[in-house]
């Protein structure tokens, strides 16, 4: 009957069925997480074919006016995603989605001969270095700031951190990230002005490039923490002074446990999970809001490739694009749902036999 | 000696226009006595109960007075002074048991936490007075490992109950621990604690509004009214005769045997603000025996036979009374 540490006791546990339902949790997300890149994915083919003209026809002219030649394998993928075949729509579909999962998007007409999977090869890491990290950086710090100003409400370190926060916060961005160029950059000359390593460098594994790489990183990095710690702190400062006043706070207070405990495994614990979802929705805009970002610092991620990729009518690229941030998007919502499961016990049931 | 000696408490909520919801209250505890706490909504009970095991939170402020618990000055010392006492010399449940467990803990984990703090015990001694306690309450083990939101409500409240008893308490206050729950739950808590009054040595400080309930586990009773102990008395001499015109009252509204109805007849009005206190007697606007004195003077708490009462007419009355040899 009874096995194992349990046994010992004489105690059974719940935990069995709570792995069952656990188990359909996971395979409810999945399920979702395959009908939303599915839906997504079918938008992806659709909408071009929606669009008045002919997306595809001005994709092969600009190339021919340039005189460029285009490959029988690019101008079939450029097929496979724009539409340019008179075949019948479902065998567009097929080939398009055989094009997708080889990843397969066709060639840029801004930056042939590149594939378009070549360039966002190439982009998505200083993205996903600059933007992802200080995403990261900016959530673990605020939450962290906000818990120790909420446990210290009314103090002198709550007023004076959470006014400035509520000051970087209400910035706008586009504005704070130009004066940070032009003093720390152009007047001080402190940090390079653009750019993610020096011009003429090739990117490689060496201790000189990396710090050439971080001495580059370092001024956008710190623009996007700053515009962003503010909302985490006031966010999780306010989840916490909600949470403080809740019984099992008091009833922990009246246990004799240590503040720290209680601060963290009663309250912080408790008031986190709301900003776990805003911390997922902020991951998964990370490719999508790096744009600004990249177009003031010239950085060579995601954002500047998009910027480009828009001024230059490149459509296959935008789809590529597209294609990348809806997943990251879908993926981060996907990550967030199964964290949930472990941080709040009570989001099994009640997402996974109902809803 | 006594436990718990209280003496002169005074609780306000808020600096400027203050809530004056204790006001100045002296009693005492003994030990393995267990006390009842009676009085309307609103009258300062869970303000005085809280102020007690230093529980009090802005805007609750302790404005004067003493808690004495086993020698100790508890209202004397810093927080982090009192942190080893807490939950071994007191424990308490609160009013709203639904909410008093950590949603994202097991009971195990809850259960745990407040050993591991005050205790040296190995891993199977704190497991072994988890399950202790369980059974105490007559929970099945099998709970341990669940979380809270997996419980009923009235397991969750014996879950909160087990949960006061882990480190052997001297005193536990109870602030209306049957109040969200239902009738059978209610008799089953009830009886619970009798029999737990058995086994364990532990003092009880039991906060209700409902005069029944506190008669049925009390030894001694204190009727408060207004932020003010206006009775204190023994329950087997409460449940022949209150002496306040509050109490009586209060008595007048417990159900009579044979009849369902339960009215609360003899109290008109409502319990004054404790922003702005009238002159005099603080129950002399809603008293049927009111005199010209009551609107003037507040009284005192007085002693007469063995009793404490708070009142000008009673006092006299009594004492004139209490000076003939055959008064019961
Ligand atoms: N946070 C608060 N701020 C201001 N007044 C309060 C607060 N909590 C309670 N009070 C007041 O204190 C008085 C006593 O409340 P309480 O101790 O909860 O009464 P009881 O437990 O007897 O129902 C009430 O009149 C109430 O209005
Ligand atoms: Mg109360």
């Amino acid at each position: 009957m009874n096995h194992g540490r349990r046994a010992l006791f004489g105690v059974t546990s719940g935990e069995s069925e709570r792995d069952g339902s656990c188990m359909k949790y996971f395979l409810k997300r999945v399920l979702l997480l395959i009908a939303t890149l599915w839906v997504a994915i079918t938008l992806n083919f659709l909408i071009p074919r929606m669009m008045p003209g002919n997306p595809g026809q001005a994709v092969i002219a600009k190339f021919a006016g340039e005189g460029h030649p285009l490959t029988p394998s690019a101008l079939k993928a450029i097929d496979a995603m724009l539409g340019l075949s008179h075949a019948s729509l479902p065998v567009q579909y097929w080939q398009y989605l055989g094009e997708v999962v080889h990843l397969n998007f066709g060639v840029s007409y801004s930056y042939f001969p590149y594939t378009v999977t070549e360039l966002i090869a190439k982009a998505l890491p200083w993205t996903l270095g600059l933007v992802g990290v200080s995403t990261v950086i900016s959530f673990f710090v605020g939450t962290g700031l906000g818990v120790l100003v909420a446990w210290r409400r009314n103090q002198a370190t709550d007023g004076i951190l959470t006014s400035i926060a509520a000051f970087t916060g209400a910035f706008p961005y586009f504005w704070f990230a130009l004066a940070a160029v032009y003093v720390l950059g152009f007047l001080l000359n402190w940090f390079p002005l653009s750019g993610g390593y020096e011009v003429g460098a090739i990117p490689h594994l060496s201790w000189g490039f990396i710090l050439d790489v971080i001495h580059h990183a370092i001024l956008p990095a710190v623009t996007v923490v700053v515009s962003s710690i503010g909302g985490w702190l006031i966010g999780m400062r306010n989840n916490m002074i909600n949470t403080l006043g809740e019984d099992y706070v008091l009833l922990a207070r009246a246990k004799g446990l240590s503040n720290r405990w209680i601060a963290t495994m009663y309250a912080a614990r408790n008031a986190i999970l709301p900003n776990i979802t805003g911390f997922g929705m902020a991951l998964g805009f990370v490719v999508a809001g790096s744009l600004l970002t990249e177009v003031v610092f010239g950085y060579p991620g995601m954002g500047n490739l998009l910027y480009n990729a828009v001024i230059n009518e490149d459509y296959p690229l935008m789809q590529g694009i597209f294609l990348v941030i809806v997943f990251c998007v879908i993926m981060a919502n996907f990550l967030v749902d199964l964290l949930y499961v472990f941080i709040d016990p009570r989001v099994r049931e009640r997402r996974g036999s109902g809803a | 000696m006594s436990l718990l000696s209280v003496e002169g408490l005074k609780v306000t909520y808020g600096l400027r226009n203050p809530v004056y919801a204790v006001r100045g209250v002296s009693f005492e505890i003994f030990e393995e006595e267990f006390v009842g706490l009676v009085g309307e909504s609103g009258c300062g009970k869970s303000t005085l109960g809280f102020a007690i095991a230093r529980l009090e939170r802005p805007p609750a402020r302790i404005a004067g007075g003493r808690v004495v618990l086993d020698g100790r000055d508890w209202t004397a010392m810093s927080e982090r002074e009192l942190r080893p006492h807490r939950w071994k010399d007191v424990s308490v449940v609160l009013q709203s048991g639904m909410n008093a467990l950590n949603p994202v803990m097991t009971i195990e984990a809850q259960f745990r936490d407040v050993m591991v703090q005050h205790t040296d015990w190995s891993e199977p001694a704190i497991r072994q007075r988890a399950l202790e306690v369980l059974d105490m309450v007559h929970i099945d083990r099998d709970i341990l490992f669940r979380y809270p939101h997996e419980l009923s409500g009235g397991m969750k409240q014996r879950v909160v109950i087990a949960m006061a008893f882990l480190l052997h308490p001297k005193l536990i206050i109870l602030d209306e621990p049957t109040t969200a729950l239902d009738m059978v739950v209610q008799r089953e808590i009830m009886d619970n604690l009798m029999e737990l009054r058995g086994r364990e040595k532990f003092s009880l400080l039991f906060i209700s509004h409902d005069l029944g309930l506190v008669l049925e586990i009390s030894d001694r009773v204190l009727i408060m009214y207004a932020g003010q102990i206006v009775e204190e008395n023994r329950a087997e001499n409460l449940l022949e005769y209150g002496l306040h015109p509050y109490t009586q009252a209060l008595m007048r509204s417990l159900p009579v045997p044979g009849s369902d109805a339960r009215e609360f007849h003899g109290l008109r009005g409502s319990p004054p603000n404790l922003r702005q206190m009238p002159k005099g007697c603080a129950f002399a606007p809603r008293c049927d025996l009111v005199t010209a004195e009551c609107h003037e003077v507040e009284p005192d708490l007085e002693d007469i036979n063995g009793a404490k009462v708070r009142c000008h007419v009673v006092g006299k009355e009594v004492r004139v009374r209490g000076s003939e040899p055959s008064i019961g």
